[in-house]
């Protein structure tokens, strides 16, 4: 097993850099998800990893070792590509063989290898089949069983389940677990879903143009994310860039205004006054009630508003509420019925508002990353 | 983001691969045309500077070469548009039927043009010779008395490039044909339009890009034939490409028909300026 | 009475269609037939049916020597043809670089330059460098350059099809990047480099555009020195022969098209 090291890494293709100064670390025997929107490095990231392309700045090392200089196939790395990538005139079995053959492995070893690893994956016995007989899911396992049987120092997954429909992608996001933990390789793996870097990693590093924007363990991301752009990307429906006034006392909420409206709200944490942050709260951490009499809240961290829209989501249903202290429209998820219009009070804890990092998009032209 | 991506690593110039193709179309496809630029630009005195251009415009001060300029442009234009007329039933008739006789019709469409220039004109001459089915079939039908001359003069040129340009015409016709969504179609009938306002509103508009196409086509390549009226025009109606043969070969006199291979090599790379030209902006606004 | 316009309407089309479809495949059928005569001048229809001037050719002397020249001129120059060809195709589907649409333009210009222009100018430089009596070698050159654009498009598209993810896959368990061209590109690109070699076997066994430039006295190609025999019309053996280069041409058309599909031809 080999822990990854990514340091300073940039890639510019034509005039922008693709990826600027990446840099994370990989532990040996984790799995690390690159996650961020398309456009957004992460699969260049991986590439430059794997070698296919060659970075501009910085260095890769894995075990220890740089291998900036190592060509594609010198670097013992396995590759899991998002359309598999399976060799269409191969079988199953040659497809799964290939890298044994290429390494000069005896036939019987190979053999037993290949089926040990097809066991690891587990297909069913198809190792005559041609790629285009397999289903979606069974391609998949394919593609993980040959990047496998190499044994590899590492192993590299470029948005694995994004081909699979939805239930064959949670059914893989667990059987992706299971291998994973059974050999121990060391996995980085890109993907542009939250919910997939969040099950499957033991560290996510969110790309936003070409950089990090953050990197940490799921929990810690989820509950804690560093920056605006993070908190997006984590799915935190309400965000309002706002000023921080000054603290009631120590160990007091400090009080945020929202910039463009007239609320003012507390958020349990600790900032200096005159600060631009933003603030963000998940829909299902507001309360929402009918408001009875007609009196403004005056309670801190109550708001009024009115339902504008509502959609319903199976297990809870979303509801879009004008608040004419807010800029823009709350989101909030809630579990009674509401009607459109119905005037409505909602209540977002000071504990739950998390003051955030208001974030420049990174520039990406110019000659140096 | 990456599914289908054909590029590969960085952006540097392939040598290895790229050399031996460079080498080998800068030796016999860039140099030699260099060369009869400048033979054909060649000063015509001794004391004469290159570039000289009396010779390339002498082709056409002389009667010959005057000559030979309006047959050749006329016959260009009477075969592209007996090739539009022509190719445009043929190709609404092709897209129209079903897939296995739309397989055989596109066979009989190509095969002809992979057919020798030498056989099809062989072909021809047995057809509109004096005693050919052509002749025959006139006389019958009371149109002429006695046979009469239909090759060695322009008609054979022209029934010859036509044969030989019609398939370019029908398959860039078929191509746009063949990419009408029928939804259009339907949404039109839905709209209250008539299948003939359909086929004038709505499918003569969208094939125009192929008509553009198969006219630019038919006619660049009628304009440089050389095959088909060597063999159907006889000695006495020399087109710009045969009057050069006749410069190398009978006369030897290279410098004229270097001239002539200079107009002839600017009307291709015109053309094809022309065609890229129009088919970008036909792109554009035919999405 | 729309609908009675629209049905004389389509009547139309198909006659029309008919009559030039007809046409399309006149001359090819009157040479076929023709060549079957029994008399020893050419009509049609013929009034009565022999193979003698099949016979006839297979004894000439000028059809075997010339068949054989046409033959050695379109097996190297397409064998040269296929090589630049997937070389040129490599360049282009996978490489991004400052001048690759020069590139692009220079090895597609055979399809740009009249045939009349190349075949003129290559005589010219036969003639400085005073090989013009080497027929074979101008006529393999000539006819490698401009059957190479036509490789290069069918090699091309087949590439198009093959994903750039295929070769790092391959790369990645250990194949060098040549062992991944061969391994795995190559047998993808197999049809188009196949229907390219036909396509450019077919146009270098029937051209007489370049080769009426090239031809030496002792190295005519077949379709050459059948011009020539036309010309005096003498017997109805040059039928014959014709009739052979249309069955021989048929052969690779029908491979093509039970091979790769016509629409190799469609793409222009």
């Amino acid at each position: 097993m080999s822990d990854v090291e990514v340091s300073g890494v940039s890639k510019r293709y034509d005039e922008l850099w693709a990826v600027k100064r990446v840099s994370f670390t990989a532990p040996a025997g984790s799995f690390t998800s690159l996650l961020g929107p398309s456009g957004c490095g992460k699969t260049t990231t991986l590439r430059l990893i794997a070698g296919f392309a060659a970075l501009d700045e910085g260095e890769v090392r894995i075990g220890g070792r740089p291998v900036d200089d190592l060509p594609p196939w010198r670097r013992n790395l396995g590759v899991v590509f998002q359309n598999y990538a399976l060799f269409p005139f191969m079988t199953v079995f040659d497809n799964v063989a290939f890298g044994l053959r290429r390494r000069k492995v005896p036939r019987g070893e190979t053999a037993e290898r290949v089926a040990e690893v097809i066991d690891l994956v587990g297909l069913p016995d198809l190792a005559q089949r041609y790629p285009r007989q397999l289903s979606g899911g069974q391609q998949q396992r394919v593609a993980l069983a040959r990047a496998l049987v190499i044994r590899p120092e590492v192993l590299l997954l470029d948005e694995p389940l994004s081909n699979l429909d939805a239930k064959l992608r949670a059914e893989m996001r667990f059987e992706l677990k299971r291998i994973q933990r059974e050999t121990g390789v060391t996995s980085i793996f890109v993907t542009h879903d939250q919910e997939e870097a969040l099950t499957l990693s033991d560290q996510i590093v969110v790309m936003n143009l070409g950089t990090v924007a953050g990197a940490a363990a799921p929990k810690a991301i989820w509950e804690q994310p560093e920056s605006a752009y993070v908190a997006d990307f984590l799915g935190i429906e309400n965000l309002f860039p706002g000023t921080v006034g000054a603290a009631a006392g120590p160990d007091e909420p400090v009080a945020v205004s929202v910039d463009d409206g007239a609320a003012v709200l507390r958020a349990a944490a600790d900032r200096a006054p005159g600060s631009a942050v933003v603030l963000g709260i998940r829909s299902g951490d507001i309360a929402m009630r009918r408001s009875e009499g007609a009196g403004a809240a005056e309670e801190p961290n109550f708001l009024d508003g009115a339902v504008r829209e509502f959609t319903y989501v199976g297990s809870a249903v979303v509801y879009q509420v004008d608040c004419p202290d807010l800029p823009a429209p709350l989101i909030v998820t809630a579990q009674q019925d509401f009607a459109i219009g119905d005037r409505v009070r909602l209540r977002l804890p000071p504990e739950s508002i998390k003051l955030l990092r208001p974030e420049a998009p990174p520039d990406r032209s110019g000659d140096r990353p | 983001m990456s599914v289908g991506r054909a590029w590969g690593r960085g952006s540097r110039f392939p040598a290895s691969l790229a050399t031996p193709v460079l080498l080998a179309f800068a030796v016999f496809i860039v140099a030699p045309c260099v060369m009869l630029l400048v033979k054909g630009l060649e000063p015509a005195a001794e004391t004469g500077a290159w570039p000289d251009f009396t010779n390339v415009l002498g082709v056409f001060d002389s009667k010959v070469g005057q000559q030979a300029l309006n047959r050749t442009i006329r016959i260009s234009l009477i075969v592209t548009v007996i090739c539009m007329l022509a190719g445009y039933p043929v190709a609404l008739f092709i897209a129209r039927c079903g897939p296995r006789w739309r397989g055989l019709l596109l066979a009989v469409v190509i095969f002809p043009f992979l057919i020798s220039a030498v056989v099809r004109a062989f072909g021809w001459t047995v057809l509109l010779g004096d005693s050919g089915l052509a002749n025959k079939g006139l006389i019958a039908l009371g149109l002429i008395d006695r046979p009469i001359a239909l090759v060695q003069n322009e008609i054979g040129i022209i029934v010859g490039e036509t044969h030989l340009l019609m398939p370019y015409m029908i398959l860039s016709l078929l191509a746009v044909l063949q990419r009408i969504d029928p939804n259009l179609r339907h949404a039109a009938e839905s709209l209250g339009a008539s299948p003939v306002s359909v086929f004038w509103r709505i499918v003569i508009p969208l094939t125009l890009p192929g008509l553009l196409t198969g006219t630019l086509l038919v006619f660049s390549l009628a304009m440089t034939a050389f095959a088909t009226p060597f063999l159907l025009g006889g000695g006495r109606t020399p087109i710009l490409t045969t009057l050069l043969y006749d410069y190398a070969f009978t006369l030897f006199d290279w410098r004229l028909a270097a001239s002539i291979g200079i107009v002839l090599l600017v009307l291709g790379i015109l053309f094809v300026t022309v065609h890229r030209f129009v088919s970008s902006r036909g792109m554009r606004s035919y999405g | 009475m729309g609908s009675l316009f629209l049905r004389s309407g389509r009547g139309l089309v198909t006659a029309m269609a008919v009559f030039w479809l007809v046409f399309l495949v006149a001359p090819i059928v009157v040479t076929l037939a023709s060549s079957f005569t029994s008399s020893t001048y050419l009509t049609f229809p013929p009034p009565g049916w022999s193979v003698r001037w099949y016979l006839s050719a297979f004894e000439s002397e000028w059809v075997w020597s010339t068949f054989w020249n046409s033959v050695v001129i379109a097996v190297v120059s397409t064998a040269i043809a296929v090589a630049l060809g997937i070389a040129a195709a490599r360049v282009l589907a996978r490489h991004r670089f400052y001048g690759r649409g020069a590139f692009e333009y220079a090895v597609l210009s055979p399809l740009i330059i009249p045939g009349v222009v190349v075949g003129f100018a290559l005589l010219n430089v036969s003639v400085l460098i005073e090989t013009q009596d080497a027929g074979l070698l101008n006529l393999i050159i000539g006819h490698t350059m401009v059957t190479t654009p036509f490789t290069l498009r069918s090699v091309w598209s087949s590439m198009a099809g093959s994903d750039i993810s295929l070769e790092e896959a391959a790369q990645s368990l250990g194949a060098t990047r040549w062992s991944a061209f061969w391994l795995i590109v190559f047998p993808l690109i197999v049809p188009g480099i196949v229907a390219g070699a036909i396509i450019a076997f077919t146009f270098s066994f029937n051209d007489v555009t370049i080769s009426a430039f090239l031809s030496a006295r002792e190295a005519r190609t077949l379709p050459v020195e059948l011009m020539s025999h036309i010309e005096y019309l003498p017997d109805p053996t040059p039928a014959a022969v014709s009739s052979l280069m249309i069955v021989i041409t048929l052969a690779f058309f029908l491979l093509v098209e039970r091979t790769v599909g016509l629409g190799v031809f469609a793409d222009r």
